[in-house]
């Protein structure tokens, strides 16, 4: 083979791969919006002062739920060898959350979502993955002791329960369960009555989501549905004409870049107004260390044609759940590897000048300054929190890598 | 010419010829057993296992050729192969089974067109292809290749078991040929041995591939494909886009010993919403040479995977990325040798059934690409170096082809040229 001749080859074999050096960056592929403000670090900001922070080190943690002095975690994945099938129960009556007792969750991989219902009587716990998926219900009558009252799955259920929101409609209990989809298995959101905890009866499944239904939010017989690139819908399950065995859908907004991931319904005690829905918007990112995705505001007046307003934005890392003080008008923000972000959202976030618009003219909340402190959950730069817990007194965020913070409010 | 050409004769001596009508049947399978140290939590597996039992049958009536290959794995393989590193249609560091129609295509070729000059004519012809197989993209089938053990790119390099429509042209003279194929398939992977394809899909993604034979035996390739969520049936998974190309020797010796060489370049891009979200890279370098009927393979790799949760099975995922994320890359390395012993004629003088052992060593080292990330191999898997030793004994007769995933033009099913590594021919 002459010199020439194995030059070209070498040229054609690097047509793809050449390259593939250490240099390259491999994943993930962040496309950052061109017209938002960096505000990982934000200068006008202030940071939260940490209280104290209780290590969890041997699996990662996923969501929280703070009633009273105790907390709940769940954990996600296998860390090592060792599976997300563990709640924790904290206590966090002081400034340092103390880990007081676990609760092994048989034959779990991922317990992903984790609630106490609104009258503190039990604890819901979303099983994945598949064939083991479904909810665990336990007795919070011991409020740190949680018994199993039954562990439910179902045709649909265990397939995997990838979040299960506990909310109250016309007074009877519900388990809104969004059902991971798999190959010819479409994503459902399964509603199980609570009735009596004892044994929770399917009331109705909806085929929704494209590809997955990740998470609803219920709130005066209204459901808001976070059907990911189907963007958010809006059904009335106990409204006006609608029902839980039956709902009617109601209106429907494709947020920007869809990819919706988990919702909140702003009803402003002060104001009484209710016309924002928070949506947090998730990305691809790699756990643990990367993330993308935007809080998306959408102005419901008209709940027929909810309309997307205003967006915040940060540089290198997505946003993941929230928490509200709602009295104060205050968004909590876990943000991943970008920490917690506090925003304040009272007021009209749908008026901003041009200078605070992005280039679609949604208003801009970060040039807005509506960004009103941030957290870290880290000393070392590695942080990636997967939930935060409001309640008076105090803010919470779990931390995939580290565990459970308590931070003093701004 | 294949061994049952002798057995099964032809009703015509010539494949060229339009009335010629050619049949050729062959059956294989391997038992490997394999030692994995350690496969998963500082845990040693040894199995003994069935792998790639197949029956592959080729027929040809004039312009025509129908090329199918059964494959039991549905029935041998459900746990999956132990492979460290591979991944694919929800299996993880174990191969997944292959589906039972692995290939059944049917080819029409047009009669070779020839103009200029009478001794060195440059010749035109152009083929359609149509039925489930594997897609005009990538290299060669693995299990037509030297080792046992698939490399880790299997999903990076190869597209298989789509139904498909493929047409091609090419254009040859003397010994120097190429060829365009592009086909058009559905996207969506197999999701089980026996299960079929999502028809509705059929069409949603394409693939395009050049390839050019400067000599004989020596063979450049370039590919691009377009898949679109080849984990969801039902769509709505990361879409792929990916690319390929590789340079591949093949030229045996008079006395049939190898000398094969493969080396390939290949990209996969995950892609929601129209942009790319994680990238994937594969390096692979692997060759054989044959010595008095017996042969050395050794195989060089460097591929990514994109990690995933698993279920409450270790080795398996749930297809479609959760929330399309990943757990972060993990760049697998691996080192495979292999050393074939001559194989042993079943029956003497009988249809050509042959007994072929060998021996395998693989060592990999699998590594994050970036950190901090939550899939940290050394933990997961007990050892930052993982080794497996396979043993087996691979048994065929009657005829197998040389290559797979080559329809129509680039199909020559009765042609003894080039290697089926593994098998070996009586001529």
């Amino acid at each position: 083979m002459t010199s020439s001749r194995g030059l070209s080859i070498m040229a054609l074999l690097c047509v793809v791969g050449c390259g593939s050096d250490s240099a390259t960056p491999v994943t993930p592929i962040v496309t950052v919006p061109k017209d938002t403000t960096p505000s990982i670090a934000p200068v006008s900001a202030a940071p939260l002062v940490v209280l104290g922070q209780g290590t969890i080190a041997e699996r990662y943690t996923s969501e929280l739920w703070v009633r009273g002095t105790t907390a709940y975690t769940s954990s996600w994945g296998t860390r090592g060898v060792i599976p997300g099938n563990a709640v924790k129960i904290w206590d966090v009556s002081g400034s340092t959350p103390l880990l007081v007792d676990s609760v092994i969750v048989a034959n779990a991989g991922t317990t992903g979502d984790v609630q106490v219902s609104d009258d503190g009587t039990i604890l819901a716990v979303a099983i994945e993955p598949r064939p083991n998926g479904g909810l665990a219900i336990y007795s919070l009558a011991s409020p740190r002791k949680p018994q199993l009252i039954t562990r439910y799955s179902s045709a649909r259920l265990q397939w995997g329960v990838h979040t299960a929101e506990l909310a109250r409609v016309n007074g009877i209990l519900y388990a809104f369960c969004s059902i991971d989809p798999a190959s010819n298995v479409p994503a459902q959101l399964v509603i199980v009555s609570l009735a009596d905890p004892a044994n929770p009866v399917e009331v109705s499944a909806l085929t929704i989501g494209n590809p997955l239904i990740h998470d609803v939010f219920v709130r005066d017989g209204l459901l808001f549905a976070a059907e990911w690139n189907d963007g958010v819908a809006i059904y009335d399950i106990g409204a006006i004409s609608g029902s839980v065995a039956a709902p009617k859908f109601i209106g429907r907004v494709k947020t920007v870049g869809g990819q919706v991931h988990n919702l909140w319904w702003f009803n402003d005690p002060t104001t009484s107004e209710k016309r924002y829905v928070f949506v947090g918007q998730e990305g691809p990112g790699s756990v643990g260390s990367s993330s993308v995705g935007d809080i998306h505001v959408v102005d419901i007046s008209n709940r027929a044609v909810p309309k997307e307003v205003a967006v915040f934005s940060v540089t290198g890392a997505g946003v993941h759940n929230f928490s509200m003080d709602e009295a104060n008008g205050r968004l909590y923000a876990a943000y991943y590897n970008g920490g917690v972000k506090v925003l304040n959202v009272r007021g009209d976030l749908s008026s901003c000048t041009a200078d605070q618009k992005t280039t679609d003219g949604r208003c801009d909340l970060a040039k807005m300054g509506r960004l009103a402190a941030f957290a870290n959950t880290s000393t070392n730069g590695l942080a990636y929190v997967w939930g935060v817990h409001w309640q008076p007194g105090a803010l919470y965020a779990s931390d995939m890598l580290t565990g459970l913070w308590k931070f003093a409010l701004p | 010419m294949g061994l049952l050409a002798r057995v099964i004769p032809a009703q015509s001596d010539s494949t060229t010829k339009p009335s010629s009508v050619h049949a050729q049947i062959g059956v294989m399978g391997t038992g490997v057993i394999t030692r994995a140290a350690p496969a998963y939590n500082h845990r040693t597996f040894t199995e003994l296992q069935l792998i790639q039992p197949v029956l592959m049958a080729s027929l040809s009536l004039r312009s025509v050729t129908f090329l199918g290959a059964l494959n039991a794995e549905g029935y041998t393989l459900k746990r999956g192969e132990l492979n460290a590193g591979i991944w694919g249609e929800g299996y993880v560091d174990r191969r997944h089974p292959h589906t039972l129609v692995h290939e059944a295509m049917v080819a029409w070729q047009s009669p070779t067109v020839r103009r200029g000059a009478a001794t060195t004519p440059t010749a035109f012809s152009v083929s359609l292809a149509a039925g489930r197989g594997f897609v005009p993209f990538g290299s060669d089938d693995p299990m037509m290749r030297p080792l046992e053990k698939y490399p880790v790119n299997h999903h990076h390099a190869q597209i298989l078991e789509r139904i498909q429509a493929i047409g091609a042209a090419r254009v040859a003279r003397g010994q120097q040929a190429v060829t365009i194929e592009g086909a058009t398939y559905n996207g969506d992977e197999p999701t089980g041995p026996f299960h079929g394809p999502r028809w509705s899909r059929f069409g949603d993604s394409w693939s395009i591939r050049a390839s050019g034979q400067l000599v004989r035996g020596l063979e450049l390739s370039a590919s691009e494909a377009s898949l679109i969520s080849p984990e969801l049936q039902q769509g709505g998974a990361f879409d792929h886009r990916q690319h390929h190309a590789s340079l591949r020797i093949d030229r045996p010796n008079p006395r049939g010993d190898a000398r094969y060489i493969l080396a390939e370049l290949a990209r996969t891009d995950e892609i929601t919403n129209g942009k790319t979200a994680f990238q994937y890279r594969s390096n692979l370098v692997e060759g054989e040479y044959g010595w008095r009927r017996a042969a050395a393979a050794l195989r060089l790799e460097s591929t990514d995977r994109g990690e995933q949760t698993r279920l409450a099975d270790p080795f398996r995922a749930p297809l479609g990325h959760v929330d399309f994320q990943n757990l972060g890359v993990t760049q697998w390395r691996v080192v495979t040798v292999a050393l074939k012993a001559p194989p042993l004629r079943l029956v003497p003088r009988g249809v050509g059934s042959h007994l072929a052992p060998f021996v395998e060593v693989a060592r990999a080292v699998p590594t994050p690409r970036n950190r901090p990330t939550v899939f940290e191999p050394a933990d997961f898997y007990g050892a930052s170096t993982l080794w497996s030793v396979s043993v087996g004994l691979r048994v065929h007769t009657g005829t197998m082809r040389a290559r797979m995933g080559r329809y129509g033009v680039l199909s020559d099913p009765f042609s003894g040229a080039g290697m089926n590594h593994g098998m070996h021919h009586d001529e």
